[in-house]
Formats: structure tokens, sequence, C-alpha cells
């Protein structure tokens, strides 16, 4: 077996790594299609709010981000609706209130740089047995759930209002859609980190929108791209002693860059051809 | 039985009456053209009648139950102004059409046989059958559209309601779409109420014309409305019987 699969806490970090390449691009692929691409990043800041809370109270930091990402995304979803055209500019003071109360909370926490760091860019050597759990056990929820709302989330998506006028619960869906949102953002963290969270959410499903047809099969790439991203950059986080964040956004973005050029020369000898 | 009563309607923005005090009904198995100048309110009546809106005052009725208490959402679809709002978005022909099954079918249940075979007969009634693969966004507007009532259709709606439908189409296209509509209405008495700003090439399709301007200006036949002096823009386009496949846009 290579050395890479025989330490306990990289068979942690492969088993949470797998879990949440699953469900990034799944959630990615509806943020992108609704133009909400920057909802990860807004709530990432605010996850790591959570984080911060966490280690000022003592309790454990993923279940405090899950709640100040849960809070938020309601908040930002029920703002949405009912002023969509202040849409940005109210993820965006989310964003900052988050970022603003993870500065203040931190130093009030005098949390160590280390631990708020492995929170920050993502570390495959602090994921303990807990965190695993959480991750796994929760990403089975958001699959879940997902899976039993797919066509109603596909159709919401693709025409919000002959979506009401067929009778869907449209409000419905988009809480859904938010609060999956916001447990894939603070699941995800202890792998990629709060700054680079939704960066998993957009790259893979941006690099199979180039290459896919068909809403199931972008998604279904996207998945695949996601986790080919996710192992080698563990993988590279192992050998280079890098920060796993870092080294997956890398590799998602390597893929990008590949599915980009791929498609080109595809359009170019298409255009030649004609 | 009516599909649609607007009963006094009013409808406002801040500083601006866009409709006072409409009314007008229209019958199950009417084919209605709703036209009107830039900002006479054609789209706001379409989103009341459909329930996307609600009145300041007055009453909406939908097969004569008032708006707030209809639940029986699956005989309406509609068909709004612009309907690809993300033109990436990587939906095939077949998928877009299979959204018109979501409601009938209910959460957590997925595609079965039959609806399969009637997502097969509504591409086939549009004539897009052959493009089922092809991704929406990579469609001509005419082409598009058609999509759309195919994806009413998979939805077996007794009512179809339709926001500019041929908004950017060229005239061929628009005629097709014409031509569809009036098909659609007659060969399966689906009940048409499209939005138009095309006055003279609607005219002669739909079976009446309601022009709105605040309220209801004109409200009967097209055969009426066609007469010299009392459509503005009439020069005699006949209509065409050939559906074709709107790939014109």
């Amino acid at each position: 077996m290579p050395e890479v699969f025989q330490f306990d806490f990289m068979q942690r970090a492969f088993i949470a790594g797998i879990s949440i390449g699953l469900i990034c691009p799944v959630i990615g692929m509806f943020i992108i299609m609704r133009r909400q691409s920057l909802i990860g990043d807004g709530l990432g800041h605010i996850a790591f709010a959570g984080v911060a809370t966490g280690w000022l109270l003592g309790i454990y930091p993923v279940m405090s981000a899950t709640i100040f990402t849960v809070a938020a995304a309601l908040g930002i979803e029920e703002l949405r609706a009912r002023r969509p055209a202040f849409a940005d500019m109210i993820l965006a003071i989310f964003f900052y209130t988050g970022m603003a109360l993870a500065v203040l909370f931190s130093s009030m926490s005098r949390a160590n740089n280390v631990n708020l760091m492995s929170y920050l860019f993502g570390s495959i050597v602090t994921v303990n047995l807990l965190d695993v759990q959480v991750i796994v056990g929760l990403a089975a929820v958001v699959l879940l759930v997902m899976r039993h709302i797919f066509k109603e989330l596909v159709f919401t998506t693709f025409d919000e209002e002959a979506a009401v006028v067929s009778g869907l619960p449209v409000r419905k869906i988009n809480l859904v859609i938010a609060l999956l949102t916001a447990l894939t953002v603070s699941i995800s963290m202890r792998i990629v980190g709060v700054l680079l969270v939704a960066a998993l959410m957009i790259v893979p499903v941006a690099a199979s929108l180039q290459i896919s047809a068909g809403f199931r099969n972008t998604i279904v790439n996207a998945v695949l791209i996601s986790e080919v991203s996710v192992v080698s950059g563990l993988v590279g986080s192992f050998y280079l002693n890098l920060a796993s964040g870092g080294t997956i956004v890398l590799s998602a973005v390597f893929l990008f860059i590949l599915s980009f050029g791929l498609r080109q020369a595809v359009l170019d000898r298409y255009r030649a051809a004609k | 039985m009516y599909a649609f009563e607007l009963e006094d309607v009013m409808f406002a923005y801040p500083n601006n009456i866009v409709l006072d005090r409409l009314n007008f009904k229209v019958e199950l198995g009417d084919f209605v053209a709703m036209i009107g100048p830039n900002g006479a309110g054609k789209s706001t009546v379409l989103k009341l009648c459909v329930g996307l809106l609600r009145p300041i005052s007055g009453q909406v009725k939908i097969l004569g139950e008032p708006v707030a208490a209809f639940r029986n959402w699956q005989r309406i679809a509609y068909v709004s102004q612009n309907p690809l709002r993300e033109r990436s978005f990587p939906a095939t022909v077949a998928e877009v059409v299979a959204m018109g099954r979501v409601a009938a079918l209910g959460m957590g249940r997925d595609i079965r046989k039959e609806d399969r075979e009637i997502i097969r007969q509504s591409l086939e009634w549009v004539g897009m059958y052959e493009h089922r693969r092809d991704i929406i966004g990579r469609l001509s507007g005419g082409q598009q559209q058609r999509v759309m009532i195919a994806r009413a259709l998979a939805a077996q709606a007794a009512i179809l309601v339709l926001d500019e439908p041929t908004a950017g189409i060229d005239s061929a296209a628009t005629d097709a779409i014409y031509a569809l509509l009036r098909k659609l209405n007659s060969s399966l008495e689906t009940t048409i109420v499209v939005v138009s700003h095309d006055v003279e090439g609607i005219a002669q399709y739909a079976g009446k014309v309601i022009k709105i301007n605040k309220g209801a200006e004109y409200y009967g036949s097209s055969e009426t409305f066609r007469k010299p002096g009392i459509c503005p823009k009439n020069k005699g386009r006949e209509p065409s019987d050939a559906v074709g496949d709107g790939s014109h846009a």
C-alpha cells in the first residue's frame, strides 16, 4: 500500500475529502445557475466567525460554524426574496459582518494561530474522527435531500416563475437550497478551509460546463473532476507538506484549464471543418 | 366556465397606476391575444391572471375560484417573457420538456416510462423531437419557444399563458409560433392567452383580441378587430397554416 494511505490521519482526510468532493459540485451547479456564485464565499467568511465563536465559547467549532452559516443562509435567502434587486448588496453585508465577527471573536478567544489557520486554509493533519463522522453524516443528509427534490430544484433554477405557476413550493425549495449550501460550506472547511470552500463548489462545475452536455451529465462530470481534484490535492498536500485547501483548489483549476483548452481545440477544429 | 375572470382589478407600482378597473373574462377554449402599447400593463395582466402578482383591489378568478384559494395549478402552464434566464444552462431539450411533468409527479418520484412517452409526444407535436438531445441555449429563439410550448404540453395543462413568446424572433418564426398556438387551440382545445406587441400578426391567428391600456380598450372577436379603423396597424397580413420548425430566428 502506498505510504500516503498508511497513516490514520490520511485515511480520515480521504474519507472526509471524498465526501465533500461529492456534495460541493452538486450544490455548486445550482448556485452557479442561479447566479449566486459568491454565496459560497460569503458563507465561508461567516463560517469563520462561527469557528472563532466556537473557540471563544469552548464548543466544537464545526457545530458553531454550522449554526452561523445556516442562520446566515436563511437570512440571506429571506432578504433576497423580499428585495431581489438588492441581492448582491445583501450578500456583501453578510460577508463583511461575518469577517468582522471572525476578527473580533478570534482576537477575544486568543486561539492559537495554528488552529485558526487550519480552518482558514484547510488541514489534513487536524481532521479527527469526530470531524469525519460529522462530515460523512451531513454529506449523506445533503445528498438525500438533493435526491428527493432534484427535479423540483432543476425546474425552479431554470424558470422560477413557471415553477411557481405550476404549483411548486418555490419559496420552500429556495430555503432548502440555501440551507444545504450552508451545511456544505461548514463541513467542507476542515479540508479546503473557509477561504477556499467556495472554489470546490464552483471550479469543478465550471470545468464540467466546458466539456459536458445535459444537466445530469454536467453534474456527473463535475463530481468526477471534483473527486480527482480532492484526491490529487490530498496526495500533493501529504508529499509536499502544503495546506490541503491550496493543493485541492489548484488541482481543480488545472483541470478547468485543461477542459477549457479541450473545448477550444474542439471548437477550432469544428470551425476549420466548416 | 371561465378560465380567467378579472373584476374591477386595480394594480399600481409606487406613483404609477398600471391598471385601473380592468374587467374581462376568458372562456375555456378561447385563444385570446393581449395587445397594447409598451407600458400598457399587458404582462402585468398576465401575471395577475396566473397569481404571480396580486391586485390592489378587485378580484381575479381562475376556473371560477379566487386566485388566493386556487389550488389546481397543474391545469395552467406559463411561459415567461425570458424563460432562458441563464443561457449557459446546460439542460437538453428533453430535460427542459421533462420539467413539465415535475408538478404532476410530486416530490421524490422519478420520471416514469409513461412520462417519457408524454415528453416524446409533446416534442413531436411541436416538431422538436429530432432536437431532443440539443442544449437549449444553443437553439434559435423560435426553437426555444417551441420547447417551452412542448413543456406546457407535457404538463397536460388546459390553459397556456404566454408572455411575448415572439419577442426578438423574425417574422417567419413568429408566424410559425402563432400557427402552432392556433393548432394547439383548435386540435387540443387548449385555452391560450398570449401577450404580443405584434398587433397585426397575432390578431390574424387568435379568436379574440383584448387591447389593454390601463383598462380594456377593446375586447371582442379578432375578426371585428381586424376591420379597417379598429386595428391600429392592420395591413392585411395573411395568416399562415405552416407550423414549420421555427428555426429562422
